[in-house]
C-alpha cells in the first residue's frame, strides 16, 4: 500500500515540487501551533494577570529595545504579538473551516440536485447562484454580519461573533461549489455509466450517490481548498473592517486593525506581524490548491 | 526493391530510420522506432495501422508539430533535398502551409470558430503568397468555388457553424490546399463523416491532388480509403512499418502476418460468413525502446524462436517489403480470397420464432429545441422540432438479430434510448412480449419488462463508472434486482460471466482503466448479460474500436447470442458490420424507415434508392482502385426535414408525387420498402428472390392495444408531448 | 439578440428588485427608524407624528412601493446619524469611488490580460513564472494586508506618496474629480494598486488558463500548420477565442471591485461611498447601507449586463441559436 502511494503521480509531483513541500509543511506547521495554542504559546495574552503595560510597544526582539522575552515585540497593552498570533491563527481557523465545510455541502448538495434534475429545479437553483453572484461575497457577508449585529441584543455580540462569521461566509460562498459541480454533474449524467444504472431502474438518488458523487468530487476538493484560503481572507477582512472578531477573541484581521491605529506612530510590528502570517498561511493553502489542481487535471498546466 | 522504392530523382519527401519518443518520468517511450519511407512527387502514400500505431505521430514530426513531450530521438526527414528535421521555429514556419499542407480529422473542431471562412483562407493566402489582400480574397473565392462550395462568393463571409460537417471538410481541404504545398499530409480526413459525404471528399482531394500534381501522404485506419485512392501502402505496427509495397499487392497479396490478419477481420459485404477470423489479444502499449523482439509475435500465429531474440528487419517478401523473419512463407500460404472460414449458408441459422418478441408500432420522439419565448417573440425563428424518430413500425422475432443502419442524425440511437426506456416517446408505442416498454407508466408488469432489455453502449470508455471495480460494475444488475451474495451466488455468477466473454476472474478486482477499449466492451457486456436480459440491445458497440478488435467483439456477440438465445437490436452506421451480424436489417433516413431486407438482399440488389447510395459509398475492398460512386449533397437538417419523401432532395428518381406524398411500406420480392419510384415500377424490380420470403416485418395496425399513457412526464428529458 | 438583451434586462431588474425587497426589510425590521432619529427622550406623541411623517403606519405593501417610487425619484431618506439627505451624501461621494474603481479597474484588466497571455504563449519562460509567482502572491494577500504594506513602504518609509485621502480635488459640476491635479494622481496610486491587484491576478489566472485551453484546440493546431506566424495564431486567433469567456468574468470583476473598495477605502480613509457605508454599518444607520446596497446592485448588474451584450458580439455563434442548436 505504502509503495504504491509512493509509486503513484500525485506523489511523484508532490516530492517533485519542493515549494509545495515546504507550503504542505507550513500549513501543517500553522495548524499544529493552532491545535496547541496553549501549551506552544510562550504567553497567555488574554490572562490579564500576566499582560502589564509596562511591557507595551516592546519591538522585536532584532530591533533596539526587543527582548527575547516578547520575540516578535507587544502591542499596546503589552501583549505579545508571537502569541497573538498562535491564539489568532486559531480564531482565524475556527472560523475558516467550519465555513468552507459548510458553503460545500449546500454547494455540492444543490450541484448535484440541480446537474441531476435539470428543468425546472436547475433553473430556479442557477437563478439564484446568479444573483447570489451578483453580489460579491464580501458584501453578502457584511448585510448578513449587519442584520445580524443589529438583530442580537448588543451584548451576545462578542459572542455570537464567530457564528455570523461561519454563517455569512458559508452563504456567500457556496455558489463556487454549486455551479462546478453542476456543470461536472451534467457531464456525467449524459455518459453511458449511468445510462446504464438507469437501465437497471436504480432510483436517482442512488445513482448519484453511489456513481456521480464520487466522480465530481475531485473538483470540489480543489475548489475547497482555493475556498479555505479564500474563507481565511474574508474572514481577516471582515474583522479588518470592524464587523467581524471581535477585540475579546480576536482573529489574525483583528490584530492588523488594532495594528493599523499604530502604523504612522512607528508601531509597524503590531501590523505587520499578523499579516505576514496570515498571508503565509493563505499562501500556503493555495499553493496545495494549485499542486491538487495540477494533480487532477495535468491539462490545465 | 527498386521497384518499391521510389526512384531518387522524384523523390519528394525521403524519412530514413526517423524515431520519435515521448518524455516520461519513467524514462523515454518510443512511439517511432526506425521507421523509413518516401513519397515522390504526385504520389498518394497511404499509411494505415490501428490506433496507439503512431501514423498520426510520423504525420505531425514531419512538421515538427508534435505534442508536447514528444521529440525527434534520431534520423532524417529530408524534403525536396532538403533536411527538414530539428528545424527551428521561422525556418520550420516556412515548411508548413507553403511547402507541406495538413488536413486533419475533424471539421467540426479544425476551423476558428470566431473568425469567416472567407478571412482564415484569405489571411493563409496573404501570408503565405505573400500576395496583397484584395488579391488573397479573390484567390479565397476562388479556391472556395474549387472544392465545391455552392455560391462562393456569398459563403465567404460565412462562420464556421454555418455549415455542414461535409461542407466544413471542404473548407479544410482549401485552407491546406490554397497555398499551393507540394505535399498534402491527410490525417484521417473522412474518418468523422459520413459515409456518403466521405466519397465526395476522397474524390476531391484525389482531383486536387492530380491537378497540381501534388503529393499526399493520407493516415487512416480505414482500409476502405487506401483501397480508393492511394498508391503504395505502408502498414504500420506500434511506432514499426512492418509491412510497405504497392497497394494492390498489400491488400491482396499480404506477407506480414499483421496485414494478413488485418485483411481477414474486415468485414465485408458480399457473402455472410459465419465467424470472422480474427487475431487474438489486441496491439501492445509503448515500451522503453527499442523493442528486443517482434512487437507482434505475442499475437501470431506464426511465431518462431527467432521472433522473440530481435526485431526483424524491413526486407523484399514476395511483391511487398516486410518486417518479419516468415514473411515469404506466411504471405504465400494467404491470399485475400481464401480469407473465410467456412461460408455459412444465411438459412443455417435457427428459425426464429413466428410470433414477434420486440414490437415497434409507430414510435415517434420529436425533441422541442425552441429557443425561449422571449427570443421567438422578436426574432425569427419559430418553435423548432426536432424529429428525431418520425414514424417507426418494425418488429424482431425471438432470437433474430434485427439491426438499423443509417447516418449520423438518422435517428437509430435514439431508437435504441425509446426501446430501452431510457428516453420516453413523443408517440407510438414499443411492446416486449405484448406488455407495452414505451411510454413506460411505471406500473409494476412494465418494469419486470423493461428488466429484460439490456444494452450495450458504444464508448468503451465512458459506460464504466471510472470509480468502480469491473466485479461490482458486472454485479450491480443482480444487486439491482434485490439479489443478495450470502452463498457468493453474485461472486460467483460474476466470475462466470467474465470467463464467457474472455476476461479473467482477477479482472474483476481491477479498475476499467487498466483496460483497453475492446476489454472494456467485453466488460460491458458482461454486465448487459448479468442482466439475464431476453433482449439485447447494442448501439454501436464496436464503432470505437480497431477492426482487429471489432472482429473479436462481433465474434463474442454472435456466439453469445447464440448461447443465451438473444433477441438483439443491433444499430451501427457501417454496413459491413451489419450484413455480418443482422438476420434483418432496417435502413433509416431522418427519422423513417425506408427499407427493411435479409442482408443478403439488401447489399446484393438493394430496392430503395437511399440503401442503394449507402451500398454504393462502401468502398469495395476486393476491388482495387474501386471508385466509390459520390452521391451529392448532405443529409439535410432534421430540424427541417423535407416534406413527402424525405431522400427526395437527393433522390435521382424524385417525382413531384415524391415531394408531396410520404410512402408508405409494400413488398417487394422478399424485401420491404417504401418509395414512390418503386411502387410506380420507375425501378426495375428482380423477379427472383435471393432468400426466403421476409415474414411482414412490422406491426398490422391496431396489433397493439392503446398505449398506457405515462401517469407523469419523465421530467430527464425535454420532450415535447407533440402530435 | 433583442431576446437575449430583454431577458438579461428582466433577470437583472428582478436582481434589483430583490435586492431592494432586502433594503426595504432592513428598513422594516432592523431596528426602529423613530426611535433612531428622535433619541431616547421623545415622547410617544413626537414618535406617533414621525412614523405618521415617514409612513411607517401605513401597509408593508404600499410602503415597499412608496419606497422603489422614491428611489426611482433619487429621494433615498435621511441618514439615522447624519440627518442629512443620503442622496446628498452619496452625491459627494460618488465621483471618489467611481473614479478608484474605474483606474483600478483599467489597472487589473490591462495588467491583467496581457501578463496572463504572456504567462500562457510561453508557459516556461522566467517572465511567466514571476507573473505566476505574482499571482499566487496577490490571491494569497488580503486586500487590506496590501494597502498597509504599500503605506509603509511608499508613504511611511520613503515618503513618496500619501497615505490617505484623494489629495486636492476639483469640482466640474456635481462631480469632484482628483485626476486633473497632480496631488489628486499621486493620491490615487497607492488605492488604486491596492484595489486592483486581487483582481488583476484573477484575471491574470483565467486569462492564463484560457488561453491555455484556446492553444491546445485543433483549430490553433490547424493554423500553426498553415504556417501562420506565432504572432498571429496568438494574438489574433487565440486571443479572440479567449477573450469570449473572459468578458463575463471580467465584468463580475469589476462590479466586485465597486465592493472591494469598502476596504481600500478603509484603508486609504478615501472618502467615498464605501467609506461612508462601512462607518453606517458601525452605527446602523438603515438609509445609508440599504442606499448603498441598493445603487451597487444596480452598477453591478448594469455592468454584467453590458458585457453580456458585448460576449454576445464577440461570437457570432450564440447570434444564431438554431443554428448552433441543429449543428449539434
Amino acid at each position: 500500500m505504502l509503495s504504491r502511494i509512493l509509486d503513484s503521480d500525485a506523489f511523484h509531483s508532490f516530492s517533485r515540487q519542493p515549494l509545495v513541500v515546504v507550503a504542505a509543511l507550513l500549513a501543517a506547521l500553522f495548524v499544529l501551533a493552532a491545535l496547541l495554542a496553549p501549551w506552544v504559546a510562550p504567553h497567555n495574552p488574554f490572562d490579564l494577570s500576566t499582560v502589564s503595560l509596562l511591557d507595551a510597544k516592546s519591538p522585536p526582539v532584532w530591533q533596539e529595545g526587543g527582548s527575547w522575552t516578547y520575540p516578535l515585540g507587544t502591542d499596546h497593552q503589552g501583549r505579545d504579538i508571537l502569541s497573538a498570533i498562535i491564539y489568532g491563527t486559531r480564531v482565524s481557523l475556527l472560523v475558516a473551516l467550519p465555513s468552507t465545510l459548510i458553503a460545500m455541502t449546500i454547494g455540492v448538495t444543490l450541484g448535484l440536485l440541480a446537474g441531476y434534475a435539470g428543468g425546472r429545479v436547475d433553473s430556479a437553483l442557477m437563478r439564484l447562484a446568479d444573483i447570489q453572484l451578483s453580489f460579491p461575497a464580501i458584501l453578502v457577508a457584511l448585510l448578513i454580519d449587519g442584520i445580524a449585529r443589529v438583530l442580537a441584543p448588543k451584548s451576545l455580540h462578542d459572542e455570537l461573533a464567530i457564528w455570523v462569521m461561519i454563517l455569512s461566509i458559508s452563504l456567500a460562498t457556496w455558489v463556487h461549489f454549486a455551479r462546478p459541480v453542476r456543470a461536472q454533474t451534467m457531464v456525467e449524467r449524459r455518459k453511458d455509466y449511468v445510462q446504464a444504472a438507469r437501465l437497471l431502474q436504480i432510483p436517482a438518488m442512488a445513482i448519484v450517490m453511489r456513481h456521480i458523487l464520487l466522480n465530481v468530487i475531485e473538483p470540489v476538493l480543489v475548489i475547497a481548498t482555493v475556498g479555505f484560503g479564500l474563507a481565511i481572507i474574508t474572514e481577516a477582512t471582515l474583522s479588518f473592517l470592524g464587523v467581524g472578531m471581535p477585540a475579546s477573541q480576536p482573529s489574525l484581521g483583528t490584530l492588523v486593525r488594532t495594528g493599523n491605529d499604530f502604523l504612522f506612530s512607528g508601531f509597524w510590528w503590531m501590523a505587520i506581524f499578523p499579516g505576514t502570517a496570515l498571508l503565509m498561511l493563505v499562501m500556503s493553502v493555495n499553493l496545495i490548491g494549485d499542486w491538487l489542481r495540477d494533480v487532477f487535471n495535468p491539462r490545465l498546466r | 526493391m527498386s521497384s518499391i522504392r521510389a526512384s531518387a530523382d522524384r523523390t519528394l519527401l525521403e524519412v530514413d530510420r526517423l524515431s520519435v519518443e515521448f518524455v516520461t518520468r519513467r524514462g523515454a517511450l518510443r512511439a517511432i522506432d526506425e521507421v523509413s519511407f518516401d513519397i515522390r512527387r504526385g504520389e498518394i502514400l497511404g499509411m494505415v495501422g490501428e490506433s496507439g500505431a503512431g501514423k498520426s505521430l510520423i504525420g505531425s514530426s514531419l512538421i515538427g508539430l508534435m505534442p508536447p513531450g514528444a521529440g525527434i530521438a534520431s534520423g532524417t526527414i529530408r524534403f525536396d533535398g532538403r533536411e527538414i528535421q530539428g528545424l527551428g521555429g521561422e525556418a520550420m514556419r516556412k515548411v508548413r502551409g507553403r511547402r507541406i499542407g495538413t488536413i486533419f480529422q475533424d471539421p467540426l473542431t479544425s476551423l476558428n470558430p470566431l473568425f469567416t471562412v472567407g478571412r482564415q483562407i484569405s489571411e493563409t493566402i496573404a501570408v503565405q503568397l505573400e500576395v496583397s489582400h484584395a488579391e488573397a480574397d479573390r484567390r479565397a473565392v476562388e479556391w472556395l468555388a474549387r472544392v465545391g462550395l455552392p455560391d462562393p462568393g456569398r459563403r465567404f463571409d460565412s462562420y464556421p457553424h454555418e455549415f455542414s460537417g461535409g461542407m466544413r471538410q471542404r473548407v479544410v481541404v482549401a485552407l491546406a490546399l490554397c497555398a499551393e504545398p507540394d505535399l498534402v499530409i491527410a490525417d484521417e480526413p473522412t474518418t468523422a463523416l459520413d459515409v456518403s459525404v466521405q466519397a465526395q471528399i476522397i474524390e476531391l482531394l484525389r482531383e486536387l491532388a492530380r491537378e497540381r500534381n501534388t503529393a499526399l501522404l493520407l493516415i487512416t485506419h480505414d482500409m476502405g480509403v487506401i483501397a480508393e485512392i492511394t498508391d503504395r501502402v505502408a502498414v504500420l505496427y506500434v511506432g514499426r512499418i512492418v509491412e510497405i509495397g504497392r497497394m494492390a499487392d498489400i491488400l491482396q497479396r499480404p506477407s506480414h502476418p499483421y496485414t494478413v490478419g488485418l485483411m481477414h477481420s474486415i468485414p465485408r459485404l458480399g457473402a455472410q460468413a459465419a465467424r470472422l477470423r480474427q487475431m487474438e489479444g489486441a496491439m501492445p502499449r509503448l515500451s522503453a525502446a527499442p523493442w528486443r523482439h517482434c512487437a507482434f509475435s505475442p499475437r501470431c500465429p506464426a511465431t518462431i524462436e527467432r521472433c522473440r531474440a530481435s526485431p526483424p528487419p524491413l526486407v523484399p517478401a514476395g511483391k511487398t517489403e516486410a518486417a518479419c523473419f516468415r514473411a515469404g512463407e506466411v504471405g504465400a500460404a494467404a491470399t485475400a480470397g481464401g480469407t473465410r472460414e467456412g461460408e455459412a449458408q444465411p438459412a443455417a441459422t435457427a428459425a426464429p420464432a413466428r410470433s414477434p418478441h420486440l414490437v415497434v408500432d409507430d414510435l415517434t420522439c420529436h425533441f422541442d429545441v425552441s429557443p425561449a419565448l422571449i427570443d421567438r417573440m422578436f426574432e425569427r425563428g419559430g418553435r423548432s422540432v426536432v424529429r428525431a424518430v418520425d414514424g417507426v413500425s418494425f418488429h424482431i422475432r425471438r432470437g433474430q438479430t434485427f439491426a438499423l443502419v443509417g447516418e449520423s442524425g438518422c435517428g437509430k440511437s435514439t431508437i435504441a434510448r425509446l426501446v430501452t426506456g431510457l428516453l420516453a416517446p413523443t408517440g407510438g408505442q414499443a411492446a416486449l412480449d405484448g406488455v407495452s416498454i414505451a411510454p413506460y407508466a411505471g406500473d409494476p408488469t412494465q418494469r419486470a419488462a423493461l428488466r429484460e432489455v439490456q444494452m450495450v453502449f458504444q464508448d468503451p470508455y465512458s459506460s464504466l463508472d471510472p470509480r468502480w471495480t469491473v466485479g461490482k460494475i458486472i454485479a450491480e444488475p443482480m444487486r439491482a434486482r434485490g439479489m443478495d451474495d450470502a452463498d457468493g451466488r453474485i461472486t460467483k455468477r460474476v466470475v462466470e460471466l467474465l470467463e464467457q466473454v474472455g476476461l479473467s476472474a482477477a479482472d474483476g478486482r481491477r479498475f476499467p482503466h487498466a483496460f483497453s477499449g475492446g476489454q472494456r466492451q467485453r466488460i460491458s457486456i458482461a454486465r448487459a448479460l448479468a442482466g439475464t436480459p431476453k433482449l439485447l440491445v447494442c448501439d454501436e458497440p464496436t464503432s470505437a474500436l480497431d477492426v482487429s478488435v471489432q472482429a473479436q467483439i462481433l465474434n463474442l456477440m454472435k456466439d453469445l447470442q447464440r448461447d443465451h438465445h438473444l433477441t438483439m437490436l443491433f444499430i451501427s452506421h457501417d454496413l459491413a458490420v451489419v450484413n455480418f451480424v443482422a438476420d434483418v436489417v432496417g435502413v433509416m433516413y431522418l427519422g423513417r424507415l425506408c427499407e427493411i431486407a435479409a442482408p443478403t438482399t439488401l447489399f446484393e440488389r438493394p430496392l430503395h434508392p437511399y440503401s442503394r447510395m449507402l451500398r454504393d459509398a462502401v468502398p469495395d475492398l476486393s476491388v482495387i482502385g474501386h471508385k466509390r460512386r459520390a452521391v451529392q449533397g448532405d443529409v439535410p437538417s432534421p430540424l427541417a426535414p423535407p416534406p413527402g419523401c424525405r431522400f427526395h432532395t437527393r433522390c435521382p428518381l424524385a417525382s413531384e408525387r415524391c415531394r408531396a406524398e410520404v410512402p408508405v411500406m409494400h413488398e417487394y420480392a422478399g424485401a420491404w420498402a417504401a418509395c414512390h419510384a418503386l411502387e410506380e415500377g420507375r425501378i426495375d424490380i428482380p423477379a427472383q428472390r435471393l432468400v426466403g420470403d421476409l415474414p411482414k416485418p412490422m406491426p398490422e395496425a391496431g396489433e397493439l392495444p392503446a398505449a398506457p399513457r405515462p401517469a407523469s412526464r419523465g421530467w430527464r428529458e425535454r420532450v415535447l408531448q407533440a402530435r | 439578440m433583442v431576446g437575449v438583451f430583454l431577458r438579461r434586462l428582466a433577470q437583472s431588474i428582478l436582481v434589483v428588485l430583490i435586492v431592494a425587497l432586502i433594503a426595504f426589510c432592513l428598513f422594516q425590521f432592523v431596528g426602529d427608524p423613530v426611535h433612531n432619529m428622535l433619541g431616547q427622550d421623545a415622547t410617544p406623541q413626537q414618535q406617533a407624528e414621525l412614523r405618521q411623517r415617514l409612513g411607517l403606519d401605513q401597509p408593508t405593501i404600499v410602503q415597499f412601493a412608496r419606497f422603489i417610487a422614491n428611489f426611482a425619484q433619487g429621494d433615498l431618506g435621511l441618514s439615522y446619524r447624519m440627518g442629512r439627505p443620503v442622496s446628498q451624501l452619496i452625491a459627494e461621494r460618488l465621483p471618489a469611488t467611481i473614479e478608484l474603481s474605474l483606474v483600478s479597474g483599467l489597472f487589473a484588466v490591462v495588467f491583467g490580460i496581457w501578463m496572463g497571455v504572456a504567462a500562457a504563449v510561453a508557459p516556461d519562460s522566467p517572465l511567466s513564472r514571476l507573473y505566476m509567482t505574482i499571482s499566487l502572491v496577490g490571491t494569497s494577500l488580503p486586500p487590506f494586508f496590501v494597502g498597509i504594506l504599500l503605506i509603509i513602504v511608499f508613504a511611511v518609509t520613503l515618503g513618496w506618496l500619501p497615505s490617505f485621502g484623494r489629495g486636492e480635488v476639483v469640482q466640474i459640476g456635481f462631480w469632484s474629480t482628483g485626476l486633473l491635479t497632480l496631488s489628486g494622481l499621486k493620491a490615487l496610486i497607492l488605492p488604486s494598486i491596492t484595489l486592483g491587484l486581487f483582481q488583476l491576478t484573477l484575471i491574470m489566472r483565467l486569462v492564463r488558463s484560457q488561453m491555455l485551453e484556446v492553444l491546445r484546440s485543433d483549430y490553433i493546431k490547424f493554423a500553426r500548420a498553415r504556417g501562420l506566424p506565432e504572432p498571429i495564431v496568438n494574438y489574433r486567433h487565440a486571443l479572440k477565442n479567449t477573450l469570449v469567456p473572459i468578458i463575463t468574468i471580467t465584468g463580475l470583476q469589476l462590479g466586485s471591485i465597486i465592493a472591494f473598495s469598502i476596504i481600500t477605502e478603509t484603508v486609504f480613509q478615501w472618502p467615498g461611498m464605501g467609506l461612508l457605508f462601512i462607518q453606517a454599518v458601525g452605527f446602523a444607520d438603515i438609509p445609508i447601507i440599504a442606499s448603498y446596497l441598493l445603487l451597487v446592485s444596480m452598477l453591478f448588474v448594469g455592468i454584467n449586463l453590458a458585457c453580456d451584450l458585448l460576449y454576445h458580439y464577440v461570437d457570432p455563434r450564440l447570434l444564431d441559436r438554431t443554428v448552433a442548436a441543429a449543428s449539434r
